[in-house]
């Protein structure tokens, strides 16, 4: 009787066992925004670039303990004449280029984008290419500046919510300088299949979403576009190599934008228009907007004279809240800080991830006097070429 | 004897079921962690630094279209030069922020107590007290209302960037925020359980290169510096916080290998002295050791059986890449703390 009895409550802490692990199951899969910190099932770096002065190391791990098959996909934004600014007649290349890999459980891989990775098993230990191959990485051609895209998918290669992916991008010029921004994960719902269409429709108020939906609200806080220094304003001052002569030693901030919705498939580009508000330290605001087309980088004076110190008060630092239009997709997007010193060509970079509010499917963030904002209802699709 | 053996295994396996079932619903309330994505009611610098070659430049945003007030606790935790134990002082102040406004300061000059550019006194932020030299540890930032009581509001943003003379470069990272989930009781005692704040992480992981690896780019060898602050924190009785955390490390062959450290209040070390302080080269974080150039570690805050006492830890890491410059790396997270930590205002507040 007692043997019964204790059958029975070890088949009660079996079951509390696999009830505990199907729980923490389900804290992964409680995460419905796009996320800098969480492992997910897409992984987007929106800045990839190789033009023979800066070059980008790649960092792409499985955070599971079972095998993780990706399917990447280089997107060059270049412009098609690199000679001239791109513009609606100089419009990005949109060349793709894919891959595919295979990480073992908890297997962290790296490769620097102008290299790439071959398949060698041949590499000595402590060399470039140690450790389990994950798989042939084309090196970018010179010149390639655009985004970087893996997608986990199963053995045959359809797309898979297995949300195990996490990545870091880093940013280096050849004389060591360095910036490093985490990639940004979707994390999708491990209980739907997700077809080659990868619809970004999970958030909280629809749990039956495929991938978590793009933000709705990117807030970016960041000094007025050209603005001197604060660290170098006295002359007890720091700077990033020494004192700055003159005080004329501005910062600068430029922003990469890479729309949610692309179609690899039919190679159809997407063009969001974004609305920004802009706010300095004196509660005075500007507004404005620009478009992106595939993939956009430039620096904040470029994009609006609202961003420079003369629009507003004179403020150094600046808080901008980017929208895209109703019933456009969203965004996704990385900044760069770029500070300058009294020294010429010494600079020295820095790269952050913004903060994101609400969501383009169903979850508007509120205005600027909390006031609730429509819902967007825009449904962002990433189409993938599926064999 | 032979009666009372299944006994036994009978009452552990209750326990073991209680205790599973414990787990269980700890984990159905944990949703939101601790962020760097979204604004939060709490915001927190882990690492603030001001000496011979180091300063840091803080930006603050309030995200609402309401004004804010701030109650912000500076914590130095520079080594004791004596015992070297982290000081843990702590210099608290506050400051207010109008509708969608931002703000900077450098640590070293603070803010003034009167506007120094013409600015309306109502637009001043108010007072930020100047770090001396030799400062080293963090901020926090909490939003209060107009009673000075802990408010809901998840209004606010922060960016530090440390600034580097010596090795001429820029560590920028964007500050980590605790959001409110609306059950505010309005007290000193802010509870990071998901109910009150959200939670600290379970798992932090970091990818970061292994201890002299070559930088791919240049050749030079690199290095990995992580700062520790444990989230639970008395102000009120200035107690530091102790908490045990155990690593696991996975290079690129799939090997793994182990490590554990304790914190207490604060810590700021390379990497390789988690293990190894004495000879790096013995270290679990040595590219001698592990042979690949990059590694994946997963650092685990070691729960207690202390009630109400948690053991969470958050996490900044620096790397040094080629020609000593360097760059700020951010953690991911896996899960919210099993054990809810306590952040006690200062009772004067």
């Amino acid at each position: 009787m007692q043997k019964k009895r204790f059958w029975g409550l070890r088949t009660l802490g079996l079951s509390a066992l696999g009830l505990l692990a199907w729980a923490s199951t389900g804290l992964s899969q409680e995460i419905r925004s796009v996320t800098t910190e969480i492992s997910g099932s897409v992984v987007v770096y929106p800045k990839v670039v190789w033009d023979g002065t800066r070059d980008t190391i790649i960092q792409l791990s499985n955070t599971g303990n079972s095998l993780a098959f990706v399917h990447c996909f280089y997107v060059n934004g270049a412009p098609v004449n690199p000679n001239l600014p791109p513009g609606p007649t100089n419009p990005p290349l949109w060349s793709v280029t894919d891959f595919e890999l295979v990480l073992t459980r908890q297997q962290p891989t790296m490769w620097v984008a102008s290299a790439g990775r071959r398949v060698d098993h041949t590499s000595p230990f402590g060399a470039y290419g140690s450790g389990f191959d994950p798989g042939l990485i084309p090196p970018v051609p010179t010149g390639f500046r655009g985004e970087l895209k893996c997608v986990q998918v199963d053995e045959t290669g359809q797309p898979w919510p297995g949300n195990r992916l996490k990545g870091e991008a880093t940013i280096q010029r050849n004389d060591g300088d360095v910036a490093t921004y985490n990639a940004i994960a979707l994390p999708a719902n491990t209980q739907v299949l997700p077809g080659a269409d990868l619809e970004l429709t999970l958030t909280d108020a629809n749990p039956g979403g495929e991938y978590a939906a793009c933000p709705d609200t990117t807030i970016l806080n960041h000094f007025a576009h050209g603005t001197p220094q604060l660290s170098l304003s006295s002359a007890t001052s720091l700077g990033p190599v020494g004192l700055c002569a003159g005080n004329n030693c501005p910062v600068e901030t430029f922003l990469t934008v890479v729309p949610c919705t692309q179609d690899f498939e039919n190679g159809r580009t997407t063009t969001v228009t974004l609305q920004f508000l802009t706010w300095d330290e004196f509660e005075a605001r500007l507004s404005g907007s620009f478009s992106v087309n595939c993939w956009m980088t430039a620096p904040l004076g470029q994009l609006s004279a609202a961003f420079t110190p003369g629009a507003l008060g004179g403020s150094t630092t600046r808080h901008t809240r980017f929208r895209p239009v109703p019933g456009q997709g969203g965004v996704l997007m990385v900044a760069e800080e770029l500070r300058w010193t009294s020294v010429p060509n010494v600079t020295a970079w820095a790269a952050y991830n913004p903060y994101v509010q609400g969501n383009r499917y169903d979850g508007a963030t509120q205005g600027e006097n909390d006031d609730p904002l429509p819902s967007p209802n825009a449904t962002d699709v990433i189409s993938v070429p599926v064999e | 004897m032979l009666s009372a053996t299944p006994k036994i295994r009978a009452q552990s396996t209750v326990v073991f079921c209680v205790a599973a079932l414990a787990c269980l619903s700890l984990g159905a309330v944990t949703q939101a962690e601790i962020s760097t994505d979204q604004p939060g009611a709490i915001v927190w610098f882990p690492k603030v630094v001001h000496d011979a070659n180091r300063d840091t430049i803080i930006q603050l945003t309030n995200t609402t279209g309401v004004r804010i007030s701030l109650l912000c606790l500076y914590v130095n935790a520079a080594p004791n030069p004596n015992t070297g134990e982290p000081l843990w002082q702590v210099v608290d102040f506050q400051i207010s922020l109008t509708r969608q406004q931002p703000t900077v300061w450098v640590a070293s000059t603070g803010l003034g107590p009167r506007p120094s550019d013409g600015r309306p006194e109502d637009l001043h932020p108010g007072l930020v007290p100047p770090l001396a030299q030799g400062f080293l540890g963090e901020l926090r930032c909490v939003v209060i209302d107009e009673g000075e009581v802990p408010s809901s509001k998840n209004a606010l943003t922060g960016e530090a960037t440390v600034i580097d003379r010596a090795g001429g470069s820029l560590r920028k990272y964007p500050a980590f925020t605790l959001r409110s989930m609306g059950g505010n009781n309005r007290d000193t005692v802010l509870a990071l359980d998901d109910r009150e704040y959200s939670a600290c992480p379970r798992i932090l992981l970091l990818n970061h290169y292994y201890d002299q690896a070559p930088d791919p780019v240049t050749g030079s060898p690199v290095s990995t510096t992580v700062t520790f602050v444990p989230c639970s924190a008395d102000f009120d009785r200035a107690v530091p916080t102790t908490t045990s955390l155990a690593f696991d490390t996975f290079n690129e062959f799939e090997q793994r290998l182990s490590a554990s450290l304790q914190v207490t209040c604060f810590a700021d070390l390379p990497l390789t002295w988690v293990d190894s302080r004495p000879d790096p080269t013995r270290s679990v974080f040595h590219f001698a050791m592990q042979g690949t150039i990059v590694g994946q570690t997963r650092i685990r805050p070691v729960p207690t059986r202390s009630v109400g006492v948690g053991t969470g830890v958050i996490l900044i890491a620096e790397e040094s890449l080629g020609n000593g410059q360097s760059t700020a790396l951010k953690p991911h997270f896996i899960g919210g703390a099993l054990q809810g930590d306590v952040i006690v205002l200062p009772s004067s507040f």
